[in-house]
């Protein structure tokens, strides 16, 4: 699973996890704290259709936050006011960078969240498809 | 007559403050941040497209405090905006990879992926519902649950990477892709806005325009005042789209999270002279794109987008300075309300002026 694909599942489905991911990392490996939680800005770059240039849409509030376990840096960001989590994101990344043995077994889980997540989204597409609209051709 | 510095008022000031304060809550009964974005969610969206700041408690929250004045909560999170590091740019948004909840498009009834209603008050009658006036957490929980026991369709919409009703356009031949620009956009929170403004500092404007300035110019474009006077709307989404940014310089982007926007591609029918220079019809595009589910705003937008490219000063609405430097709430209202202030020093030198021509006269 990349990176991408981990942080998308922890975020949107497994903030519990993560928080008790993290817990496993502090309590079994060398944690730095580089900087604690804090807010910042991200501004979205966009390319727009008509044209296909590139614009800046608006700024996003997140959380950011920066660890080193054994030694790698890990980086955490969440949308939002999210300081614990945040946290837990470093510390997970991290861990995932330092290639701890701890991370193969969490593979699992986020396997099986990642599942939940796809579930949920296609139950979702499914209340949707009711507002799909079905055209009906008035044929003499 | 010189200059004489003044003061006062300071104690007149903070009881009006006070009175603020003592007002917003005099009845005994307050909102909570909860309740505003539950319940509120067409202006939280609207603060946070005007105020070019996504955060959805951040806007609850100025929507209280401001007691749910769009102007003044919009200034409160610019301000609060202007005191955060931005840290990052995230990767490029292509809205192809939207994760869509509504889609219609008003020129082709047969489109790839269908047209999607999702949330619209459009189809509602516009009559008070009295009901409302008593609602509990009873009736709340009948509506939910009326919702949710409802079956839902055996197959799921394929919400992701539907194909755009421009791809369609294409594909007959009647529209032709431009070629990918890849300049450094520029920013206007960084550089101010100046003229001629270049493709990025007018859609960032127009994005983060006062919705209700934005829609009156689109508006006024229709009236006559402008050059398009009836596009169609090719394409209206609303959906997430997901946010990456380069973290750590890895070469695997972090995800950070999703936000909702509104997207519109207008087509507007435009003569273009054939390689032989015949005059011949072809479509251009004007497009739209804002936070949150502003549907009407991001139509105008589109509209307005299309208009000042052409860059045409006969008509207003193709007129970039004076589209652009009207549609900012926090600098209309600002100007505006800065009337307000203390004139006293040039308002006596205009009566001097007026009394002196007066005695003149005599």
């Amino acid at each position: 699973m990349n990176r991408t694909e981990r942080t998308r599942i922890l975020i949107e489905n497994g903030q519990h996890e993560a928080l008790e991911f993290a817990s496993q990392v502090i309590n079994s490996h060398e944690v730095e704290i580089i900087f604690e939680p804090k807010e910042v800005l991200v501004m979205v770059k966009l390319r727009e259709s008509a044209r296909n240039s590139l614009c800046y849409l608006g700024e996003v509030l997140a959380s950011e936050a920066m660890v080193r376990v054994e030694g790698k840096a890990g980086l955490g960001l969440v949308k939002g006011h999210h300081f614990e989590l945040a946290l837990a994101l470093a510390l997970i990344d991290g861990a995932y960078e330092a290639k701890l043995a701890l991370s193969d077994d969490w593979d699992k889980v986020l396997v099986g969240l990642g599942q939940q997540l796809r579930d949920r989204q296609t139950l979702a597409a499914c209340h949707l498809a009711r507002s799909a609209v079905n055209f009906e051709m008035m044929v003499d | 007559m010189g200059y004489v510095a003044i003061k006062g008022g300071q104690a007149a000031i903070e009881e009006a403050n006070r009175l603020v304060d003592y007002h917003r809550v005099k009845s005994g009964r307050y909102l909570d941040v909860e309740t505003i974005k539950a319940g509120l969610k067409p202006l939280v969206d609207q603060v946070m497209s005007e105020s070019s700041l996504y955060d959805e408690d951040l806007a609850a929250l100025a929507i209280k405090q401001a007691e749910g004045s769009p102007e003044e909560a919009v200034f409160l999170l610019r301000a609060h905006r202007s005191t955060l590091p931005r840290m990052y740019y995230s990767e490029t948004v292509d809205t192809r990879n939207m994760r869509v909840m509504r889609r219609i498009s008003a020129s082709f009834k047969d489109i790839l992926g269908g047209q999607i209603l999702g949330k619209s008050q459009d189809f509602r009658h516009r009559f008070l519902d009295f009901d409302l006036v008593n609602e509990t957490d009873a009736t709340v929980a009948k509506t939910i649950a009326s919702f949710l026991d409802l079956a839902p369709e055996p197959e799921p919409l394929a919400l992701t990477a539907i194909p755009k009703v421009i791809d369609y356009l294409a594909q007959q031949g009647l529209y032709h892709y431009p070629p990918l620009d890849d300049a450094t956009p520029d920013d206007i929170t960084k550089k101010s806005l100046s003229f001629p403004s270049s493709r990025s500092q007018r859609l960032q404007s127009l994005t983060r325009g006062q919705s209700g300035a934005v829609i009156s110019l689109g508006y006024a474009e229709l009236r006559g005042f402008g050059i398009s006077n009836h596009p169609n709307i090719g394409e209206l989404r609303v959906g997430m789209i997901p946010l990456e940014v380069q973290g750590l310089g890895r070469e695997e982007p972090y995800y950070f999270g999703e936000i909702e926007v509104t997207e519109v591609e207008c087509f507007v029918a435009k003569e273009v002279k054939d390689e032989q220079q015949q005059v011949t019809k072809t479509f251009d595009i004007g497009y739209g794109i804002t936070f949150g589910h502003n549907e009407t705003k991001t139509i105008a937008m589109s509209i307005l987008d299309y208009s000042l490219e052409q860059n045409d000063k006969a008509h207003p609405t193709s007129n970039p300075e004076f589209v652009l430097l009207s549609i900012d709430s926090v600098e209309s209202t600002g100007f505006i309300s800065h009337l307000k202030l203390p004139h006293y020093v040039t308002f006596q030198s205009l009566l001097d002026g007026i009394r002196s021509i007066k005695e003149k006269k005599v």
